[in-house]
């Protein structure tokens, strides 16, 4: 629990109450474009509703309600919501999002016939029934002066500008310690595996525990430091950078604490087979001939060998076999190894693993290629050249989280300016916020810590990846130098 | 009016005494099952009370060392042994700070005090609390380790340590690069990472300039024309990903794809919550028991295939010892079925999975699921059964074994029922049993032997016949009631003279029990044996009336010679047998006790008189189902 005492940036965790309430005024409006108001579901429901309502409106003159950057909050707390309210919730906020609405804000003491009214008035709106001013005027009119409708624009404004320079700073650093304790564990994971000895799973879980609460708290900070692939045994360091990618779609995802927990631990271990083939022929610097290939594509299963020979048996492990054993099947079974028993596709973290893997895999240009790809480029293959091997839904998913550019990039302004891609931005992809290290002269003493998507940097924007490589710069220097 | 004093004096002593609650709940939630209402009363009261002193006196934050518990500065708890350690449960996992919320609820402590329970009640080997309090995902309740301590202090030294340690070819971060570099960068169209690259215009087609990149790749074939793209194709089809190709569609630009489309859409998200609702009904059992299967169909080599079967044993002893009994005979079952699919291809990888099969039903295999069996109680019969049903012969003495061990009834019941079934050709392997010195095991024995019923096992009864344990021969006696087997009325003659009365009236009551020729037969030894004197009255009635019954007209003399016995004394078991001849000739259907009961019903003796005259109404009852007017 490595943040317990750090200041939350912008994602307070809420309490049972505020997911009660939460799910509770979902389920309202669900009901509310099903049956009349007078309906004694309805009528139960919202008795419900207001019975968690004053708990914890308690003190306070209003309660929001809202989605605000992939996340649901009610007032300024984070809601995890589970999965059962999540179905229900997901086409209202979409519905909401069309018109510009990122959440309702009720007083506190606004009366149920009021917020029955209001919920009615919510189930009927149309994309095209106005603006979110017009639609404010309507709820004023009808007499609905206890309820406010919320803008996205200034709720992820607000969102937004929480973060400070400082505080960012100091998530890089804490994402550092995280990213490379990280890394020593899947040393020890090797070294265990090697050995043939029972492997650490505690210690395993509990990296994977922090790697959660960072990401969701901040997930750039760790996104960015994938971006590091220039090692030398970079089967470690692939196989953390696999679990931040897998973990950030599984917040994404809203997967619960345990399952997240099983999915970093999965995709910490989905390459573990690789130890117990020869050394020199993971490393071989050579042409792989076809004797060589075949042994490489018994990694999956001397993974699963491994996790089940060396681990004890719990949902942990059996993830980890899985995934291990199952992340080069495709979705459209070709891959390897071949399946001879029962012909069932990949089960849901073996696909992401799958996904990510073939990302920093193919980004990376160290684990079976040294020619690296931008990751637009590899993202861009993923989706158009090899979409029947992955669930396109996970792809897309993923290609949301990090977008283009993903933090850790280093990019080419159109200021003529060398930029590290820090945060990148959902809204505009182009313009991210960067931290700017150089420019046609050369490096810059002090970095710039910029903000693309504000107006006053509307002449800076990204035009294209570069790869360090190629230039003799090392991206670490980038990265890890503040 | 209190002085400060006298405030923090008071505010330590209740922090102190809650502290002394905390480890009595923890220990008493440990010992009890959940349903018990002794530690739920005792959760919920300490809960409310721990709640309580939040709310008077604010955040509760302990510091906690190797065997105290800190608070404000002040000792407030120190452990007194390993058995009363309070500070030492949670130092020992790392945790050296704890802190109770200012909005802590009742179900925040609800959740620590089941995630200490599950942590004091998993594998030595794999518990951490610390794990365990983080997937308990306590919200009000936080905690601290050293790790988190160290993690905070980091500084990035370390980092720097640890890329090094990683492997740096360099040996050092390299230079920054000079101002050409820098001004190369933004004159460089052949950038590969540039969105105008050739190669990506024309799909997978080879560029035409070399590799630019300093480092050797590991797919090249030293073939200098070996280009970057190409490399990418071989690689990706490494990664199973085999269909890239110049056939592959064209790649769009960058910018095109950076919009809406590009993003889920509402209907996406949908989909992908409906991933993650299926995904919901993961079970690492079942999961574990296909990937076993598959796995044993991957390799193509003897010593790998029985490194596979080897993980296969050890996944059905972790399934045997959770109580997973379903996966843990799905498995087995499918040992058996490879092991016959196998058989004439490859003898001696079936002989493998036969050795495997063999091994699971070896004692201490069994020893396993026995102690799973004890601690689940709720295993039902069907699913031990099924697990037993994939053992052959050689398992028999083991899990004869087991009736010694195991100590919930219905899992007794169901190895007896299973014995039962599978023993009758290998009685001899469960007879063993017989001689077993826990009287558990050879009562098991005596019971599966006689419900076996055969003449082997029959045989092999005889031997405890004497068992000196009343046990043993009571579990002989109450199994052979259904015995088919004939031949079992001799060993049951014999249990009518036990010294046990509990036993012989057992034995009576089967014998009277069963039907035919060969009953009467006994039934008729017992009575002209001397020992039948020593029976009493209740079996010696029941013999009587079965005779009856059962012998029809065979019966009558000698009845009729019991009930005409003069009895000039009025001796008083002499008018029992008059009247219990009485009784039996009522139960005898044939005519000659019609015909007798008519005699005697006429005879000038009044007592023989009434007795015949009862007698011959209510034989009618029984017979015609009411009486003559």
């Amino acid at each position: 629990m490595p943040e317990s005492n750090e200041p939350m940036i912008h994602r307070t965790l809420a309490g049972e109450n505020e997911e009660q309430l939460l799910s509770s005024f979902f389920v309202l409006c669900k009901i509310v474009r099903i049956v009349d108001q007078s309906n004694d579901t309805f009528k139960n429901q919202l008795s419900h509703f207001f019975e968690v309502f004053r708990a914890v409106a308690g003190e306070r003159a209003e309660v929001s309600i809202k989605y605000v950057s992939g996340h649901y909050f009610v007032g300024e707390r984070m809601v995890r919501f589970d999965k059962s309210g999540l179905s229900g919730a997901s086409d209202i906020v979409a519905e909401w999002r069309q018109l510009g609405i990122a959440g309702v804000s009720l007083d506190a003491d606004i009366e149920p016939d009021d917020l029955a009214r209001f919920c009615a008035f919510l189930a009927v709106l149309k994309p095209d029934s106005g603006n979110l001013e017009e639609l404010a005027e309507q709820l004023a009119n009808d007499g609905m002066s206890q309820v406010r409708l919320l803008s996205i624009e200034e709720e992820e404004e607000e969102d937004d500008t929480e973060i400070t320079d400082k505080e960012r700073q100091r998530f890089r650093q804490m994402a550092r310690a995280t990213f490379f304790k990280a890394v020593t564990v899947v040393q020890e994971i090797v070294a265990g595996a090697r050995e043939n000895q029972d492997i650490n799973t505690a210690k395993t879980k509990r990296v994977v525990h922090s790697l959660i609460d960072h990401i969701t708290r901040d997930e750039h900070s760790l996104i960015e430091l994938t971006g590091i692939r220039n090692f030398d045994d970079y089967t470690y360091v692939h196989s953390t950078n696999v679990a931040v990618y897998a973990l950030t779609v599984g917040v994404r995802m809203n997967l619960d604490r345990a399952r997240l927990s099983q999915l970093g631990f999965a995709a910490l271990f989905h390459d573990v087979g690789k130890v117990r083939l020869p050394q020199d022929l993971v490393k071989k610097p050579d042409a792989f001939d076809e004797n060589d290939w075949g042994q490489m594509q018994r990694h999956p299963l001397l993974g699963a060998k491994t996790v089940l020979r060396n681990l004890k048996l719990d949902v942990h492990s059996a993830r980890a076999a899985r995934a291990a054993f199952e992340h080069h099947i495709q979705t459209d079974f070709t891959g390897y190894p071949r399946l001879h028993y029962d012909q069932r596709g990949p089960n849901l973290f073996s696909r992401i693993v799958s996904i990510v893997d073939t990302f920093d895999a193919m980004a990376s240009g160290r684990v079976y290629m040294k020619q690296a790809m931008a990751s637009d480029t590899v993202i861009k293959k993923m989706r158009y050249q090899m979409s029947s091997k992955f669930d396109p839904f996970l792809l897309k998913l993923f290609n949301d989280i990090i977008g283009v550019y993903p933090a850790g990039s280093l990019v080419l302004l159109t200021s003529d300016e060398i930029a590290l891609v820090l945060t990148n931005n959902d809204k505009d992809p182009l313009r991210p916020y960067v931290k700017v290290v150089g420019d046609r002269s050369g490096l810059l003493i002090e970095p710039l810590w910029v903000d693309l998507s504000l107006p006053e940097h509307a002449d800076r924007k990204v035009i294209r990846q570069i790869d360090p490589a190629r230039y003799g710069l090392d991206i670490r220097d980038f990265i890890l130098s503040d | 009016m209190a002085t400060n004093e006298q405030i923090q004096s008071r505010r330590l002593e209740d922090v102190r005494l809650i502290l002394r609650d905390f480890l009595k709940v923890i220990k008493i939630v440990a010992m009890y099952p959940e349903d018990n209402p002794l530690p739920q009363s005792l959760r919920r009261t300490f809960a409310e009370r721990l709640v309580d002193l939040v709310t008077d006196y604010g955040e509760l934050d302990f510091r906690i060392t190797a065997r105290d518990v800190l608070y404000n500065q002040e000792t407030v708890f120190t452990d007194k042994s390993r058995e009363e350690s309070l500070a030492g449960l949670f130092f020992e996992t790392g945790i050296t700070r704890l802190t109770f919320k200012v909005d802590v609820e009742v179900n925040d402590v609800y959740r620590l005090l089941d995630a200490l329970k599950e942590y004091q009640s998993a594998d030595r080997r794999t518990r951490d609390l610390v794990a365990g309090l983080w997937e308990a995902g306590l919200k009000r309740i936080s905690y601290e380790t050293v790790e988190d301590v160290a993690l905070r202090q980091y500084e990035g030294d370390f980092l720097l340590q640890s890329l090094s340690d990683l492997g740096d070819e360099a040996g050092a971060l390299p230079a920054a690069g000079s101002v050409e570099t820098y001004d190369a960068i933004f004159s460089d169209p052949d950038d590969p990472l540039s969105d105008t690259d050739r190669s990506l215009e024309v799909g997978f087609l080879p560029s035409e300039e070399g590799d630019s990149s300093p480092q050797q790749a590991v797919l090249s074939t030293g073939d200098d024309e070996m280009d970057g793209t190409l490399k990418v194709t071989e690689a990706v089809a490494a990664m199973g990903l085999d269909d890239l190709s110049g056939a592959a569609p064209r790649l769009p630009d960058t910018q095109l794809i950076l919009n809406d489309e590009h993003k889920l859409s509402r209907e996406e998200l949908e989909q992908v919550d409906l991933l993650v609702r299926r995904d919901a009904e993961f079970s690492e059992y079942e999961s574990t028991c296909e990937l076993v299967k598959e796995i044993l169909h991957q390799e193509a080599e003897m010593n790998d295939f029985y490194e596979s079967v080897t993980i296969g044993e050890r996944i059905l002893t972790e399934f045997v010892k959770v109580g997973r009994l379903t996966y843990a005979a799905d498995l087995l079952r499918y040992l058996a079925e490879l092991q016959s699919r196998l058989r004439g291809d490859r003898p001696l990888w079936a002989e493998r999975l036969q050795e495997a099969r063999v091994t699971a039903g070896s004692r201490d295999r069994l020893g396993v699921l026995c102690g799973a069996l004890n601690e689940n109680e709720e295993i039902g019969s069907i699913e031990l059964r099924r697990y037993l049903d994939n053992f052959d012969w050689e398992a028999l003495v083991a899990i004869t074994d087991l009736l010694g061990a195991l100590q919930h009834d219905h899992h007794r019941e169901s190895v007896r029922d299973y014995l039962t079934m599978r023993g009758g050709e290998h009685v001899h392997v469960i007879a063993k049993g017989l001689e077993d010195k826990r009287v558990e095991v050879a009562a098991a024995s005596a019971t599966i032997m006689a419900r076996i019923g055969s003449e082997e096992a029959l045989r092999q009864l005889a031997r405890v016949l004497k068992h000196p344990e009343t046990r043993v021969r009571r579990a002989m006696v109450d199994n052979l009631v259904e015995c088919p087997n004939d031949s079992c009325l001799s060993l049951l003659r014999q249990l009518v003279d036990d010294d046990d009365a509990e036993i012989r009236q057992a034995a009576v009551s089967s014998i009277v029990a069963r039907r035919g020729q060969p009953a009467f037969d006994a039934m008729a030894e017992i009575l002209n044996d001397a020992r039948f004197h020593r029976l009493g009255e209740t079996d010696q009635r029941s013999i009587l009336i079965a005779y009856s019954r059962l012998g029809g007209d065979a019966a009558v003399d000698y009845l009729i010679q019991l009930a005409e016995k003069v009895n000039l004394f009025k001796n008083r078991k002499q008018t029992f047998f008059r009247k219990v001849a009485f009784e039996a000739l009522a139960h005898n259907r044939g005519e000659k006790a019609e015909r007798a009961l008519l005699r005697l019903a006429g005879s000038w003796r009044a007592d023989l008189k009434a007795h015949a005259r009862a007698a011959m109404q209510k034989r009618r009852e029984l017979i015609y189902g009411g009486t003559d007017a």
